[in-house]
C-alpha cells in the first residue's frame, strides 16, 4: 500500500526521493492492482489460472454487494466485498514495504496507553486511542506517513508469516526472535517509532518483483483487518460508507470471513500461560488481585444504556493461536476468552464466543461509557509543586466535615502513598467539584489510611464520582454512603433519586488482572445485598488493568449468572474495552 | 486487656468459593446448609463462635434481596442435621414471595476471645460468617471486626499478649474450613483498619517507634 501512496518503492525496497519517481511508483502500483485483478502476464503459461482469477473476483465482489443487500448476510457481505476489493489493490506493494514485524496484543495494549497522553498524562482521556508514531488522518484530512507504516506493518506482519523464513511465534511480552534471514540490503524506514523499531530484528523480507511473495486471500483478508483495525479514521469513513455495519463486525473478522487457522486455544503461542502484561509506563501487571474498595448494589431490569456504543461481535471467531496478530497500533476490544494472547486453560472454549455475545456487551472504553478519568499513578503530591501547594490542599480539606488528625494522615499520604496517585487524587480534591456530595469527607477519610491498596480504592471511588460530575451530574445528587455497621454492607458510590428504585449504587473495584475479577465479583454482589442498596440499581465497577481479551469466557459465565441470579450488573472497564453484563444494562441513570 | 473495641465496619474478611451444580428448585440451600452447618462445627471447636441463631435473607432470582429476613433460632446449634436446617428454612419463606430462595445463611452466637492475662472473655458476636448461594454456587465469607487478632490494637499500640492468644485460633479455623470443605481460603481486601492474608491479618511495618496504626479516628 506504500507503494500504492507514491512513497515506497516495493521494487528497490526503498522509500523514493521525488516526486518524479513517487509518479513512477504510483504508476507501476495502479498496474499492480490491475494485474491482481486480472493477471494477464500469466495468460500464455497459465491461461486457467488468468481467467480463474478474473473470474473469481468478480464473482465474489458480486456475491459480497449482493449478500450486502440482504440482512443475514449483511455481515459477512461487506466484509467480503471490500475484503476482495483490498486483495486486489493489496497486491500494490503487497510484502515489498518495509519490514516490520508486529508485535502481539500485549504490546499493542502497551501502545495505547502509553502513548495516549490524556490516559496516563494528566488524568484525562483519549477516548481514540492511539499508538505512538502512528499518524492516520491528520486533522486536515492529509495523509500521515505514519499510516502507511500501519499498513505496512500489517502487510509485512503477513509476509513474515508467508515468506521462507518461518514468522515467529510471540508471546505477549516476547520480543520476535531473529530467524536468520538471508542477507539482503536492510531497508530504510524513516521516522520509525520507539516501538515498531523494537521489531527490526525480524525476518527481512524479499527484494525484488520476482521474490514478491503471493499472499493468500485469507491473508490478505488480515491484513485488510489489520489495517481497518489501525486506522480509526478510515475505519470511520468505512462506517459512513456501510452504514456502520462494518462496526458491528469481529474486529478479527478476516477469520470470520474466510478462517485461515484452526486453534486449540491459547495454548498455541510459545509464551502462553507464563505472560505478564506491562503496563503503559512498563511496570510488570502481576496477578496479585490487590484490589481497591469501592460500591454498589442492583435493582429493576436492564435497560439499555443511553451510552452505549456497544460493538457486537456477530461472527464466530477462529482465534489466531500461534501470534499473527500483529502488532503496533491498537486493536478495537474483542470478546475476551480464546485469543491469541489468552493463556488460560478456562478459556478454551471454540463455541463460547458466540455465547458471550449473548452474555455481555462490549464497547470502547471512551468518555461515553462513563469512568473515562483513568489512574494516574505518575506522581504524589510535591511539597515544591507551585500548582498545588500543601497549605491549599489543607484549606481545601478545612472546609470538609475531617479532624486536624484526619487532615494530616491524608496530607500526609497524599505526599508518600506508594501508589503514585497523590497528585492526581489533590487535583480532583482541590477542584472542589465533589464537596457537594453527601459525606464526601467519609470518602476523603479513607485517604488517610496507612494502607496504599486502601488508597488506591478510594482514589478509584473519587475518579468515579469525579468523573459523573464532569459529565453533568450535580454532586448534590451524589452520596459515598456510610457504612451501615452491618457486615458486608457497603456501598461506594450512590446516585441519588427520587424513588429508590431509580437510585443506582455502585460498588467499585480497581483490580489489577482477570483475576481480580474472579476474586471479587461475589463480594461485590454481597456488598450490595445489604440494606443500604435493597431496592436500588445495583451496579459492580471493575477497572481491571488489563486487557479485555485477558479474560476468560468462563468468567464472563460466571458473572453471567450470578448477575442472574442476584440482579447485580456488572460493568467492567478494560485498558481497552468495557464490557456489561448482562449486555446493555443501564449503568447510568439517564 | 479486658475492653474489646470494635470497628464500626469490616476490619478483615476472608472468602471461599464452592462450585456446584444446582440441587434443584431450592437454589443449593441444602449444599449451603450443609457448608454452614460444618463451618459452625469448625467455629464451636474453637470457641469462636457457638452457633444459636441463623439469619436467612430471602432473595428473587434476577432481583436479589427483597428485604425480608428470617430469624431462625438453632437451639441443637452446629449439631442441627442439615435436612431439619433446610426444613426450618423453606418454612420461614416468606408466604408472599413462594419463589422466594434462601440468598444468604449468616450464622449468630457468641464466641470468646483470650485477653492479655490468658482469661476468657465472652463476646455476643465476636466473629461474622455467612454463606451466600445460588444455583451455581455457594460462597463463604469469614470476618472480624476487632483488634485481637492483629499485632496492633486499634490505637496502634502493640498488644503482642493478645495476638498471640487468638490469632492462632482464627488461623486454625480458616485453615480447617480449607481442609474440610476442599476449599482455597482467599483474604478479602484491606480495609483502614487491618490487612489481611491467607490466614491471619499481616503485621505491618511500625510507624514509630514501635507502634502501628492509629486507626482510632475511624472508631
Amino acid at each position: 500500500m506504500g507503494a500504492w501512496a507514491g512513497v515506497y518503492n516495493p521494487q528497490t525496497d526503498d522509500w523514493v526521493g521525488g516526486f518524479r519517481e513517487g509518479v513512477e511508483v504510483y504508476t507501476n502500483a495502479r498496474l499492480d492492482a490491475v494485474h491482481g485483478f486480472f493477471p494477464w502476464t500469466e495468460l500464455e503459461e497459465r491461461p486457467g489460472y488468468a481467467f480463474g482469477t478474473l473470474g473469481t473476483n468478480a464473482a465474489l465482489i458480486g456475491a459480497g454487494v449482493a449478500l450486502t443487500a440482504t440482512g443475514a448476510g449483511a455481515v459477512v457481505g461487506v466484509p467480503l466485498t471490500v475484503s476482495r476489493v483490498m486483495r486486489i489493490f493489496g497486491g500494490v506493494g503487497d510484502g515489498s514495504g518495509p519490514h516490520l514485524s508486529g508485535d502481539d496484543g500485549a504490546e499493542s495494549g502497551r501502545d495505547r496507553n502509553g502513548s495516549g497522553s490524556g490516559v496516563h498524562g494528566n488524568g484525562a482521556h483519549s477516548s481514540s486511542p492511539s499508538a505512538p508514531g502512528e499518524g492516520a488522518f491528520s486533522s486536515d484530512g492529509e495523509w500521515a506517513p505514519s499510516d502507511i507504516e500501519d499498513m505496512n506493518t500489517a502487510l509485512s506482519d503477513l509476509e513474515a508469516a508467508h515468506g521462507p523464513p518461518p514468522a515467529p511465534e510471540r508471546g505477549p511480552d516476547a520480543r520476535p526472535e531473529n530467524p536468520a534471514p538471508e542477507p539482503r540490503p536492510e531497508p530504510v524506514v524513516p521516522d520509525r517509532s520507539p516501538d515498531t523499531a523494537t521489531t527490526d530484528d525480524a525476518p527481512q523480507q524479499h527484494t525484488g518483483q520476482e521474490q514478491k511473495p503471493d499472499p493468500t486471500a485469507q491473508e490478505i483478508d488480515q491484513a485488510f483487518a489489520e489495517m481497518a483495525r489501525d486506522n480509526e479514521d478510515l475505519a470511520d469513513r468505512m462506517d459512513r460508507q456501510d452504514g456502520g455495519r462494518m462496526a458491528d463486525l469481529d474486529p478479527d473478522a478476516a477469520w470470520t470471513i474466510n478462517p485461515a487457522q484452526t486453534t486449540t486455544g491459547g495454548g498455541d503461542g510459545p509464551e502462553d500461560g507464563s505472560r505478564i502484561p506491562v503496563t503503559p509506563d512498563g511496570a510488570e501487571l502481576r496477578a496479585d488481585d490487590e484490589v481497591t474498595d469501592n460500591t454498589d448494589n442492583g435493582g429493576p431490569a436492564p435497560q439499555p444504556d443511553r451510552d452505549e456504543n456497544p460493538v457486537t461481535i456477530r461472527e464466530t471467531e477462529e482465534p489466531d493461536a500461534g501470534g499473527s496478530s500483529s502488532g503496533g497500533p491498537p486493536e478495537p476490544p474483542r470478546p475476551p476468552g480464546p485469543g491469541p494472547d489468552n493463556g488460560d486453560p478456562e478459556s478454551i472454549d471454540p463455541d463460547g464466543t458466540s455465547e458471550i455475545q449473548e452474555l455481555s456487551s462490549i464497547s470502547e472504553r471512551s468518555s461515553g461509557s462513563g469512568f473515562s478519568i483513568r489512574r494516574d499513578d505518575s506522581g504524589n503530591l510535591d511539597p515544591n509543586d507551585p500548582e498545588l501547594r500543601i497549605e491549599d490542599v489543607r484549606s481545601s480539606l478545612d472546609e470538609l466535615d475531617l479532624s486536624e488528625s484526619q487532615k494530616d494522615k491524608i496530607i500526609r499520604k497524599l505526599q508518600e502513598t506508594l501508589t503514585g496517585e497523590g497528585r492526581q487524587v489533590t487535583q480532583i480534591i482541590q477542584s472542589g467539584k465533589l464537596n457537594a456530595a453527601d459525606s464526601f469527607s467519609d470518602l476523603l477519610a479513607k485517604f488517610g489510611s496507612s494502607k496504599d491498596h486502601k488508597f488506591r480504592g478510594a482514589a478509584a471511588e473519587l475518579r468515579f464520582a469525579y468523573d459523573l460530575v464532569l459529565e453533568g451530574r450535580s454532586a448534590r445528587d451524589i452520596e459515598f454512603p456510610p457504612n451501615s455497621g452491618v457486615p458486608g454492607d457497603d456501598v461506594d458510590v450512590v446516585i441519588k433519586s427520587e424513588t429508590r428504585e431509580n437510585q443506582f449504587s455502585y460498588q467499585i473495584k480497581d483490580v489489577e488482572s482477570k483475576n481480580g475479577v474472579r476474586k471479587f465479583y461475589n463480594t461485590v454482589v454481597d456488598q450490595l445485598s445489604g440494606p443500604t442498596a435493597d431496592g436500588t440499581r445495583r451496579v459492580g465497577i471493575f477497572e481491571v488493568n488489563q486487557s479485555i481479551n485477558e479474560l476468560p469466557e468462563a468468567m464472563v459465565r460466571r458473572l453471567s449468572d450470578r448477575s442472574m441470579s442476584s440482579g447485580v450488573a456488572f460493568r467492567l472497564y478494560f485498558t481497552d474495552g468495557v464490557m456489561t453484563v448482562p449486555p446493555d444494562t443501564q449503568i447510568y441513570p439517564e | 486487656m479486658t475492653r474489646l473495641l470494635s470497628s464500626p465496619e469490616t476490619t478483615a474478611a476472608w472468602n471461599w468459593e464452592i462450585e456446584t451444580e444446582s440441587d434443584g428448585e431450592n437454589g443449593n440451600l441444602g449444599r449451603g446448609a450443609r457448608a454452614a452447618l460444618s463451618m459452625a462445627e469448625i467455629l464451636k471447636k474453637h470457641g469462636l463462635l457457638d452457633l444459636s441463631q441463623m439469619m436467612v435473607s430471602w432473595h428473587r432470582a434476577g432481583v436479589g434481596p427483597i428485604g425480608f429476613r428470617s430469624l431462625i433460632s438453632m437451639h441443637e446449634g452446629a449439631s442441627t442435621s442439615p435436612d431439619d436446617l433446610v426444613q426450618m428454612i423453606s418454612a420461614s419463606r416468606p408466604a408472599g414471595y413462594t419463589d422466594a430462595l434462601a440468598g444468604q445463611l449468616e450464622l449468630l452466637g457468641p464466641g470468646v476471645w483470650i485477653n492479655n492475662e490468658g482469661h476468657t472473655k465472652r463476646e455476643q458476636k465476636l466473629i461474622g460468617a455467612f454463606l451466600s448461594m445460588d444455583e451455581f454456587a455457594v460462597w463463604g465469607t469469614l470476618w472480624v471486626m476487632h483488634d485481637i487478632w492483629s499485632y496492633y490494637d486499634f490505637s496502634g499500640q502493640p498488644h503482642p499478649e493478645v495476638y498471640n492468644n487468638n490469632a492462632p485460633r482464627l488461623a486454625s479455623v480458616l485453615k480447617e474450613i480449607e481442609t474440610s470443605l476442599d476449599v482455597e481460603i482467599e483474604e478479602g481486601e484491606p480495609t483502614y483498619f487491618a490487612t489481611p492474608e491467607k490466614y491471619g491479618i499481616l503485621t505491618p511495618t511500625t510507624e514509630a517507634e514501635g507502634l502501628g496504626f492509629d486507626a482510632t479516628d475511624r472508631l
